[in-house]
């Protein structure tokens, strides 16, 4: 028994000194870039990453958070975000990394060349947002937002996903971006974001003095201006390359297709019962859609069923008190003008897709899915031959 | 120690449910969707209902043998034979381990550490693979009646976050080239032949009714476990499922919840990983017995334990990267000695047994 | 040695035994011919001894035979002697000897008056509800306690004689046909079969009787309260009471036993069993929790919230021990607060806590020898820690272990280890009874009072893994 009680006791001293010395390419976490957002842009040399850090305030807990950005450049985008820490010292950490923004000069080819390191990678989630910039990446992550004193947190909040509501900004993953690419339709889109100047200047002292800029920042530029960032503008792709963009309300009834939801707005020029007439807010309470590829005498038909209740909200004219005491109901015409300019606004986002290649209804898919035995026969022109037939019912919500 | 104690049918139907399944969840997924795409499901399908025909070979042939299986095997095709046979048995053990071994080993180091561990880290594993087999069958089909519970919460917590991020339609069309649906099942037979455990587990098997039944419907729920996986793995990924491999850890960090509470969905894949381990020692102990029985030891020696853990070490050591070039090599080259060695050679065990008992049929008249 | 009719030499001989002060030679006579009392004097009692021997003796009026002398005493208990160890050995259990000259037979009479202090509420079991009887060292008592619960002439009592110097009583309470008669064999076999010199306390016996002498589980369940030993003798275990010690054991012994508290049969149902789930929640926190915060923190630090990640960042910077260590220090302070303030005056103890919790704890952070979350992780640990107080020794141990493994090899180091501790407590057993029933080998009857019991009046049945020949408990609903 004292024999094996030495044993344990051997045993025990081996992994007690492995426990105290540690060397086991360890990477103490007070070493590790935790990375919470990247800007890739495209040079001439290759491909530059500008990455935003997470570091904490130790020493003064009411303090925000410190932002820093830091930069790395490599002939692919494996080598760019190696040379992270080779340049800081610092290990990047991309498991936080939540928001991958492509910049303006990545999209002059086809954008899967840089995505696909994130769907190779087991050091990324492919759940980050993906999202592109309408200048470099690397000014998007440098500007100073008023919402959060990280940018790129900043920004993430105008992707939140929230599955009851409907939104002008499209959201995209890695993952379902790389779906659809792999996918039939081999189609896809992005959110762009735009960065608008805050008119509040008093706003800039309180936020520049985070900003750390490790190396490189662009200089000339003013980092001082705080910055509201817009994502309205959706950019379409076709097998990887960017052929066009849509926004605003054609995003929005897009996105009914994908989900159903109990809340959304979109202004429309209305005519009231007096005669009134002007725009008006119109709150989209609930939605019930459908969409299918049916044949119709042999021809490809998108055939897209949409039920949406509806409630006004605000209007820039006055109404009188039984029409606001009416909580917001639609009058006949107002209903039908809903209607009608849904459809509209879908025929037109349909023949901007085909016009411009983009399969943005995943009609390939459905081809594939639906209509398999006719795949052969129809997939290489289907586009060309698809029409579409949006059928939209308008109703009061209350 | 190993003792002759009993197991009981609830165990082995647990280690049906539970082990039979662990071992499809990693890289088998990824690999079939590779080949079959959307009816990956199916060619899975299909590889179950041949293994449910191995689990009815070995379940009748627990059945009909009156002595265990070693001693049935030497009155039957001599002593030689049947020592060659489970030499080869023990070997077959000893690979049939190596690829859940392999995926176990990229999982933990590619997933769940930052940077790739050292190789050291896996060698406690042996450690516990020694003990598992030291301390014997009973202790192994006890320790899984724990085991199934922390495979069903994992299977809980996996499934409830990844079921509503997926897109189902991504699954059709339904009827798929059944030679498309072949070839997905033939690359992905190698996950497959676990019956073949109860054949030998059957000798200490107590004598409880309900053997037939019980496993059947331990093996479809099994089937119909891992099926599932693949559904929805397949829903989440689609077109880039063939990429994803290791599964459980992939599939569920696509919910919205996690966003504010962190990523809970680890927990279900250390809960597996927990599982697998068992699910490695399973082969690995049937090694041993096969062991034992060809040379004439004792059941609670320390022997084989050590040998089989340590060739299990060392190939881990030599063949410890490159897990697909393995497994595509154990495809092209060792396919035809799986195949033998899972369905023949128990196919021909049931007839000789069915044979047998007819003659003495006759002859009691 | 056999008593001598020669009264001088049997004094002579006990004498050079009993060379010691406190123990008492009195002569006296008995119709003219020499009488002796011995007695120790810290042990017996001396007006006993007077009223129910003595002084019968010597107004006995006639003496013919040995017969005369016993019926003179005529006191329950008392026993004939014939060897010289016989009367040393009941001096020294503090009965009085009586020899008569002449006589090759002496008589000793049950006059112990051994020290014993009152039955009080054990410090270990404390309850809101329920009886608050404690044992005590005296096993007598102890017994008297069982037997005004269970009024049975089934209720049997062996007293058995353990150690060279000590000759210690060890009883072996049971209850016929409910008990294993197996059980009962075994034990009392290993009990005879205990040499040693002295049994200070049951732990002594545990440690005798039980087969993996160097497991760190408890092989032997052990409770300081008699309504817990009672309900364990119905269930069919066997008690096994030990002269000198207030603990109790019982066997066999089973790892649940720890998460069950005697206030859970006492309370309502479903509070019951929101505690038992609470305790295993606890143990587990208590285990784990401090190797998976290492283990993330130095491998995995992905598992952590990224929130919550950036305050550990933060709380940490300029620490000068790596996690590991220093979680490691941390639980070695708080081991070592636990330990001097268990031993130390109740007042002193409070004093400790002040110091130890606010004090060092306060100081050590904000002097940066450890960050506030590896404090917060302990002292939750440690509160987790006394949720199942029965564990406590192996619990400590465990999640020494399970913290050395998390900082050498991270997350799936905790995988291993529980995998083994998994393994080795299924292959466990404790008197044929496996350690981790009714959840391996499963078994849905006793699953009635597992992690979730059923309401009582449903526990029809014993539990199925002592293997007792009665297994119907009274059903309740038939009255």
């Amino acid at each position: 028994m004292f024999k094996r009680a030495k044993f344990y006791l051997i045993i025990f001293a081996i992994i007690f000194i492995n426990f105290l010395t540690l060397d086991f390419l360890l990477i103490d976490v007070e070493k590790t870039a935790l990375i919470v957002a990247i800007g890739i842009d495209k040079t001439e040399s290759g491909y530059e990453v500008t990455a935003q850090i997470a570091v904490p305030e130790a020493t003064n807990q009411s303090t925000k958070s410190n932002e820093s950005v830091i930069f790395a450049k490599g002939k692919t985008l494996y080598d760019a975000v190696d040379d992270i820490g080779s340049r800081t010292g610092w290990y990047p950490k991309l498991s936080f990394c939540n928001l991958i923004i492509l910049g303006n000069s990545v999209f002059e080819e086809n954008v899967m060349g840089v995505i696909d390191f994130f769907v190779r990678s087991y050091k990324v989630e492919d759940s980050a947002i993906l999202c592109a910039s309408e200048k470099s990446a690397k000014e998007v992550l440098l500007s100073v937002s008023p919402l959060d004193n990280i940018s790129s947190f900043a920004l993430s909040k105008i992707f939140v996903r929230d599955h009851s509501n409907a939104s002008p900004v499209l959201t995209t993953t890695i993952k379902d971006f790389s779906i659809l690419y792999y996918s039939h339709c081999k189609s896809g889109y992005m959110p762009l974001v735009k960065m608008i100047d805050t008119e509040d200047k008093g706003n800039n002292t309180s936020q520049t003095s985070s900003l750390t800029n490790n190396s490189g920042a662009p200089s000339g530029e003013d980092k001082n201006t705080p910055v509201v960032y817009d994502a309205e503008t959706c950019l379409l792709f076709s097998n990887g390359i960017k052929t066009g963009e849509i926004q605003g309300d054609e995003c929005l009834f897009f996105s009914l297709f994908d989900k159903n939801v109990n809340e959304s707005y979109f202004n429309l020029e209305v005519k009231d019962d007096d005669g009134n007439f002007g725009k008006a807010l119109i709150a989209l309470k609930k939605s019930r859609a459908s969409i299918n590829l049916e044949f119709e005498n042999q021809t490809p038909v998108l055939k897209g069923e949409l039920k949406i209740w509806l409630q006004i909200i605000d209007t820039d004219f006055p109404q009188e008190m039984k029409e606001i005491a009416t909580i917001g109901r639609l009058n006949e015409q107002m209903l039908k003008k809903a209607g009608d300019y849904v459809t509209f606004t879908l025929e037109k986002l349909f023949e901007t897709t085909k016009n411009l290649n983009c399969d943005l209804f995943e009609t390939q898919n459905m081809l594939y899915r639906f209509h398999n035995k006719k795949f052969n026969d129809y997939t290489k022109d289907l586009l060309k031959n698809l029409k579409c037939n949006f059928i939209v019912t308008c109703q009061n919500y209350i | 120690m190993q003792t002759a104690k009993k197991i009981s049918v609830r165990q082995l139907c647990f280690i049906i449910i539970a082990l039979f399944s662990v071992s499809k969840f990693y890289v088998l997924p990824a690999r079939v969707s590779g080949v079959s795409h959307e009816g990956g499901y199916l060619s899975v399908a299909i590889n179950f209902l041949l293994d449910f025909l191995l689990l009815l070979i070995c379940v009748y042939a627990v059945k009909l043998k009156e002595k265990p299986l070693y001693q049935t095997s030497i009155e039957t095709f001599g002593t030689p034979l049947t020592k060659i046979t489970y030499f080869l048995y023990a070997i077959y053990f000893i690979a049939k381990a190596f690829i859940p071994l392999l995926e176990q080993k990229n999982t933990i180091s590619l997933t769940f550490y930052e940077s790739q561990p050292t190789l050291l880290i896996f060698m406690p594993f042996f450690i516990l693979a020694f003990y598992i087999m030291a301390k014997g069958v009973n202790a192994f089909s006890r320790s899984v009646e724990i085991i199934i519970w922390v495979f069903f919460i994992a299977l809980f917590i996996i499934l409830a976050l990844s079921v509503s991020a997926g897109r189902y339609a991504s699954l059709l069309p339904i009827v798929q080239p059944l030679d498309k649906l072949l070839k997905g099942s033939h690359s992905s037979l190698l996950w497959f032949g676990d019956p073949l455990c109860i054949l030998f587990l059957g000798d200490y098997l107590s004598n409880e009714k309900g053997l037939v039944k019980k496993t059947i419907i331990s093996y479809i729920i099994s089937a119909a476990i891992t099926i599932l996986l693949i559904i929805v793995f397949y829903a989440i990924f689609g077109p880039i499922a063939e990429r994803q491999y290791y599964a459980p850890i992939k599939m569920s960090k696509y919910s919205i919840t996690l966003s504010n509470i962190g990523r809970f969905d680890y927990l279900g894949s250390v809960m597996f990983s927990a599982v697998s381990v068992y699910g490695i020692c399973l082969p690995l102990l049937l090694s041993c017995i096969c062991f034992n029985k060809v040379f004439n030891l004792k059941v609670n020696n320390l022997i084989f334990p050590s040998i089989v853990s340590i060739v299990e070490a060392v190939l881990l050591f030599v063949f410890q990267n490159e897990i697909f070039t393995h497994i595509n090599f154990f495809q092209t080259y060792l396919l035809p000695f799986f195949m033998v060695m899972t369905y023949i050679l128990p196919s021909v065990l049931l007839l000789t047994l069915l044979v047998k008992q007819r003659r003495l049929n006759v002859q009691t008249g | 040695m056999k008593l001598s009719s020669d009264l001088s030499k049997n004094l002579e001989e006990i004498s050079k035994i009993l060379s010691s002060d406190d123990f008492i030679f009195f002569n006296f006579t008995v119709c003219s011919k020499q009488a002796l009392a011995i007695y120790a004097e810290d042990l017996s009692d001396k007006e006993a001894i007077g009223k129910q021997a003595v002084f019968p003796l010597q107004n006995l009026t006639k003496f013919e035979s040995f017969k005369d002398f016993l019926t003179a005493i005529n006191v329950p208990e008392s026993q004939t002697l014939t060897t010289v160890s016989d009367c040393v050995d009941k001096v020294l259990a503090g009965d009085g000897v009586i020899l008569i000259d002449g006589e090759i037979k002496g008589v000793s009479v049950a006059t112990k008056k051994p020290a014993s202090r009152a039955v009080t509420e054990p410090p270990t079991a404390s309850i809101l509800k329920g009886p608050r009887e404690g044992f005590v060292e005296n096993a007598q008592v102890n017994m008297s306690l069982v037997r005004q619960r269970l009024k049975t002439p089934l209720l049997k009592y062996e007293k058995l004689s353990v150690g060279k110097f000590s000759k210690t009583m060890v009883g072996l309470a049971y209850i016929k046909g409910v008990a294993n008669d197996k059980v009962v064999n075994t034990l009392r076999d290993k009990i005879n079969k205990i040499s040693v010199d002295g049994v200070i306390d049951s732990s002594y016996i545990i440690k005798s009787i039980t087969d993996r002498k160097t497991s760190m589980f408890k092989q032997v369940g052990s409770t300081e309260k008699p309504d817990i030993f009672c309900a364990k003798l119905l269930e069919g275990r066997v008690g096994i009471l030990v002269d000198g010690s207030p603990i109790a054991l019982t066997a066999p012994f089973i790892l649940l036993e720890d998460f069950q508290s005697s206030e859970d049969y006492y309370i309502n149902t479903y509070r019951a069993n929101f505690s038992r789930i609470l305790r295993l929640i606890a143990v587990m926190i208590s285990i784990l929790l401090p190797a998976f915060f290492v283990a993330s923190q130095l491998f995995h630090l992905q598992f952590i919230p990224l929130s919550f990640l950036l305050t550990i960042v933060g709380s940490i910077k300029g620490i000068p021990l790596s996690p590991s260590v220093e979680m490691f220090v941390t639980l070695l302070i708080f081991e070592i607060l636990n330990e001097a303030s268990i031993r130390m005056p109740r007042y002193v103890g409070i004093a400790m806590s002040v110091v130890g919790a606010l004090v060092l704890g306060e100081t050590a952070v904000n002097a940066g020898m450890v960050s506030t979350p590896t404090i917060m992780i302990i002292a939750l640990s440690g509160i987790c820690f006394y949720a199942v107080p029965d564990l406590n020794e192996t619990l400590s141990v465990l999640r020494l272990m399970f913290l050395t493994i998390a900082g050498f090899m991270g997350g799936y180091g905790i995988i291993l280890l529980g995998c083994g501790v998994i393994t080795y407590l299924c292959a466990y057993e404790s008197f044929e009874t496996p350690y981790l029933s009714p959840y391996s080998p499963l078994s849905k009857r006793d699953l009635q009072d597992g992690f979730i019991m059923s309401f009582y009046s449903e526990q029809t049945m014993r539990p199925s893994f002592i293997k007792g020949k009665n297994k119907r408990r009274k059903n309740f609903a038939n009255g």
